[in-house]
Parts: structure tokens; C-alpha cells; sequence
């Protein structure tokens, strides 16, 4: 029984928790998908947990993709010009100290593909943990996700796209 | 005015760029949608996961688009629902039309391994653009694609603008090929007086290798689509330009008279060259007069339906692309709303019109 909930432990920490449709308060790996029973305290929690760290991520690089230029197919290419480093002597203070740092530098922020990919990674585990998936949680979604996909919407009575959709992230409680 | 150009983020801006489809199932050279939260659809290229926001009443699934990681862009090359689709072949020019909507420069990247890509992927029998610049500058890249996109599309059409003063007497067996019958060139003529085309394109000597060059392409049996724009600068020399193109160029298609956008350099120079057909019809009623009697096809372009007298009206074309039609607030009202081509989104009023409104 303590190997079991360590499994548990293991997938919430993953930032996975039940489909509310189908939350088990005991846990048996064999039956996750069949069993339908009131949610339990601990998944409840561990949800919570989950929707404020997830929160926050989104938070600071919402709508950054937005922001980016279109430009025009008509004025292609358009490179992105690019600053032309001005001379500073050694001991002015480095520029990192007071820019702002760069995505891909920063941990908090993440990029709408990074999000994604995050996102794959939990429902592919998520798919797992319900015997929908058997494949590497790589945060890629190709055929294999996509079949596990249809099938878990279809059992849920959800759209069935094949796709990672609002109804497959809240059944996860991914947010 | 629909979004041609659409800001994109990827898992890796490192990728080289692209053509895909963009698909719900997985194929041949596809872009698979992995995604759709919201207005954002996730895509999958290989390794390369792609992030859009769709444009609000638009779908993009179906769309074949270049794709550039670095720009953080995708490009939308070939609408599925759109019959307006034009590749830009090259934004060089050796003319330089006052009036241009597109003003050339000298910088030229080649794009045709793309542009062949994107064609191979279009929907069953769609009429794609070339457009420039001008694109005969790049001859036999361009006719070398549109022979090896036949060879595999024959079911595709095309359609070419060009000044048409790159045709040589050496060209005309090759373009009397099958592959060539799948493609309609656009050829502007503004004037029979030499003096009068050649100042709106600015290059003396324009008209005569026009006029040199055009039985050529008639013997190499292409068909052509004579173009003339209304200016103040041709408008009174209409009649004698229909009476030239009827007499002089019986091997023509079809001849589309078009109204001037505002955009590019007629956009600082439109009361110069902006002619009110509304308030002074003569010409234009002339000249279709004159290239009806020849059986020649005319459509007019650009030209918004209550703007014509009755009898003109059996010729307006919906010519204006889509991605950039618009109507003002009063044209809600009119009845013929659905088959008038509309305004240029950049310039769309009635204003410029004396007559002309609500029907």
C-alpha cells in the first residue's frame, strides 16, 4: 500500500491528478479508469497545489506571442535588427544586471511552445497512469498520442479531435 | 482584411524555414494540429512544435504556409478557401509604374524551391499568382517550375503579371509546350500612344518592346489578359486604346480595365492620377463600346457597382482579393452588396465617387 501512494505521490508531483469525472479516494493502478467515486482529500489538494504553480507560470508570458511583429511575406525577410553593441568600459556595470533577462534565460518564463510541450508531458503521463499510452512522456504529441487521445475522449464522452483540448487539460487538472 | 502574415512561436527558432500544410491529419509534408486551446493552435512539424493564434472568424487548417522559426512568423501562401492566391516570384522590377501598389526594390531572394513546394500542395484545381515585381526577370526559373508543377499538377492553372517585354522568338517553342496552356499572363497596357504608356511606366522604349514582344507570346499561342489601369493620365485616350487592343491585338484573351489603388506611390499621388469615372463615364463607356463590337471580353476591375452607369454594370468583375476587400458602414444597406467587388481595406469610401451609393 505505501509503494502504491508513492506512485501516486509520484504522479501528482508530476502535476497530475485525477479526471474529476473518475477520482478514486483509494488508489489501485489496475482500475483508475473504471473506478467513479468522490474526490478524495489528497487529490483535491494536490490539484490545488498544481493550478497555483501552473498560474504562475502562465501568468508572466501571457500573451507574449502576441506581441511579436507579423511583418509581411511582401518584405521578406525582415531581419530582426541587430543592436549594435555600444563601447562600455570593463567595470561600467554589466549589462545583465539591468536588462531584463532574455527567455530563454529565465526560468519563469516560458514560451507558448515551452508551455505546450510541459502541458504533452502531463497529459502524456496522465494517459499513461490510465492505460491509454505506453510511449515516452517527450512532450511531443505524434501518432501515438494523438490515437491515445481519441480513445481517452471517446471513453469520456468528450469531442473526440485527437488533440490536446481545453476538456483534456481540465480532466487532468492541467492548467 | 484577412491576415496574410501571422506571428508564431516555436520550440526551436533555430529550425531553417519551411513549407507545410497545415493539417488535422497527419500526411504528406503537414503541419499536424496537436492542439487547440482557446484561439491557439498547437502544430506539430517533426521535432518542431508550432504555436499560433488563429485570426478571430478565420480557420487556417488546410492553409499552406511558409514558415520561418527565426522571424517567429508563418506565412499564409495558399489559402484553401481563397481564389486570390499570389506567390511573390521577385520584388525587382525594370519598370517603375507611377502608380506602382508595390514599389520594387533591389534586393532578391530566392524563393522558388518554396514556391514549387507550396504549388505540389495546393488544393485540386486552384489558380495560383505569380506576381513581382516583375517576375520574367527570373525566366527560366519561372518557366522550369511552371513545367515541373504541371508534370505533377496538371490539374493546377496559373497566372502571371509581367510587363511581358522578357518574350523572345527563342521562347516560342518551348511555350508552345502543354505545361504553358495551364497559364494566363497579365500584361499591363496603358496607352496606344507610345509616349503615354511609357511615361506611367517609366521606361522609354516600354510600348515598342511590348508591342514586339506580344506577337510573340500570340505565336507561342499563350493567353493573355491585357491590363489598363484609369488615370487621370490615359483616361481621355481610352477610346483610342480599345480601337488599338481591338484592331492591332485580335489574339487577346480578354482585356480588364481596372480602377487605381490606393496604395504605393499612387497613394501620395492620388489626385494626380485618381480619374472620378462616375462623374465623366464617356471613355469608359467608349471603349467597351468599341471592344464589344470586336467580340473582345472586357471585365472591369476594381470598380464598385452603384459607381457605373446601368449599361457598364454586366462587366464588373469581384476582382478585389478577398484579404483585402472591405465596405464602408453605408454599404450594409445596399442590395447589391454580394456581387459589388468592394472597396481596397486601405481606402474604402465612397467619396472619391460624384455618384454613386446605396441601391
Amino acid at each position: 500500500m505505501k509503494k502504491r501512494r508513492f506512485v501516486i505521490q509520484g504522479l501528482a508531483a508530476a502535476g497530475l491528478s485525477m479526471p474529476a469525472a473518475a477520482a478514486p479516494t483509494h488508489i489501485d493502478l489496475e482500475n483508475l479508469v473504471k473506478e467513479s467515486q468522490p474526490q478524495g482529500l489528497f487529490t483535491v489538494l494536490a490539484a490545488q497545489k498544481e493550478i497555483k504553480t501552473a498560474q504562475h507560470r502562465s501568468h508572466k508570458s501571457h500573451g507574449s506571442h502576441r506581441s511579436s511583429s507579423g511583418g509581411s511575406r511582401r518584405s521578406y525577410p525582415t531581419p530582426t535588427p541587430t543592436p549594435v553593441p555600444t563601447q562600455r568600459r570593463s567595470e561600467s556595470t554589466p549589462p545583465s544586471s539591468i536588462l531584463p533577462k532574455s527567455s530563454l534565460s529565465s526560468k519563469s518564463y516560458l514560451t507558448p511552445t515551452e508551455q505546450f510541450t510541459l502541458k504533452v508531458k502531463r497529459v502524456q503521463a496522465g494517459l499513461t497512469a490510465y492505460g491509454y499510452y505506453n510511449g515516452k512522456a517527450d512532450g511531443i504529441v505524434g501518432p501515438d498520442t494523438k490515437a491515445a487521445l481519441s480513445k481517452f475522449q471517446k471513453d469520456y464522452g468528450y469531442k473526440i479531435t485527437g488533440t490536446i483540448t481545453p476538456e483534456v487539460l481540465s480532466a487532468f487538472s492541467i492548467s | 482584411m484577412i491576415e496574410l502574415s501571422l506571428p508564431a512561436n516555436f520550440s526551436d527558432s533555430s529550425h531553417l524555414p519551411f513549407i507545410a500544410k497545415l493539417s488535422r491529419i497527419d500526411g504528406h509534408q503537414t503541419a499536424t494540429l496537436v492542439g487547440e486551446i482557446g484561439d491557439e493552435l498547437m502544430f506539430q512539424f517533426q521535432d518542431l512544435t508550432i504555436s499560433i493564434v488563429q485570426p478571430v472568424g478565420e480557420d487556417i487548417i488546410g492553409d499552406i504556409v511558409f514558415v520561418e522559426p527565426a522571424y517567429n512568423r508563418v506565412s499564409r501562401w495558399i489559402r484553401e478557401r481563397s481564389d486570390h492566391n499570389t506567390l511573390l516570384v521577385t520584388e525587382r522590377c525594370d519598370q517603375l509604374c507611377i502608380m506602382c501598389s508595390q514599389p520594387p526594390k533591389k534586393s532578391h531572394i530566392d524563393m522558388f524551391t518554396f514556391m514549387e513546394q507550396a504549388c505540389m500542395l495546393a488544393p485540386q484545381n486552384m489558380m495560383i499568382g505569380f506576381s513581382g515585381g516583375e517576375p520574367l526577370l527570373y525566366k527560366e526559373q519561372l518557366f522550369a517550375l511552371l513545367e515541373k508543377v504541371h508534370t505533377v499538377r496538371p490539374d493546377l492553372k496559373f497566372h502571371v503579371l509581367t510587363n511581358a517585354q522578357h518574350f523572345e522568338e527563342d521562347d516560342v517553342e518551348r511555350l508552345r509546350q502543354t505545361a504553358f496552356k495551364s497559364v494566363l499572363w497579365g500584361v499591363p497596357l496603358y496607352a496606344s500612344d507610345p509616349s503615354t504608356h511609357d511615361s506611367i511606366v517609366g521606361k522609354i522604349g516600354a510600348f515598342e518592346q511590348l508591342v514586339t514582344s506580344l506577337p510573340i507570346m500570340a505565336r507561342a499561342g499563350l493567353q493573355i489578359e491585357l491590363r489598363s489601369v484609369l488615370l487621370k493620365q490615359n483616361y481621355h485616350e481610352f477610346e483610342q486604346l480599345s480601337r488599338f487592343i481591338s484592331s492591332k491585338l485580335p489574339f487577346v484573351s480578354v482585356w480588364a480595365i481596372m480602377q487605381l489603388e490606393r496604395i504605393g506611390f499612387a497613394k501620395n499621388r492620388w489626385f494626380e492620377q485618381f480619374v472620378d469615372h462616375s462623374e465623366n463615364s464617356e471613355p469608359l463607356m467608349a471603349a467597351v463600346s468599341v471592344a464589344k463590337s470586336v467580340g473582345l471580353d472586357i471585365s472591369l476591375y476594381n470598380i464598385p457597382y452603384c459607381t457605373v452607369p446601368q449599361k457598364l454594370r454586366g462587366f464588373l468583375s469581384q476582382s478585389i482579393s478577398d484579404w483585402k476587400r472591405s465596405f464602408p458602414a453605408d454599404c450594409e444597406k445596399c442590395s447589391v452588396k454580394s456581387i459589388c467587388t468592394g472597396f481596397f481595406e486601405w481606402h474604402s469610401t465612397l467619396e472619391d465617387y460624384k455618384y454613386g451609393g446605396v441601391i
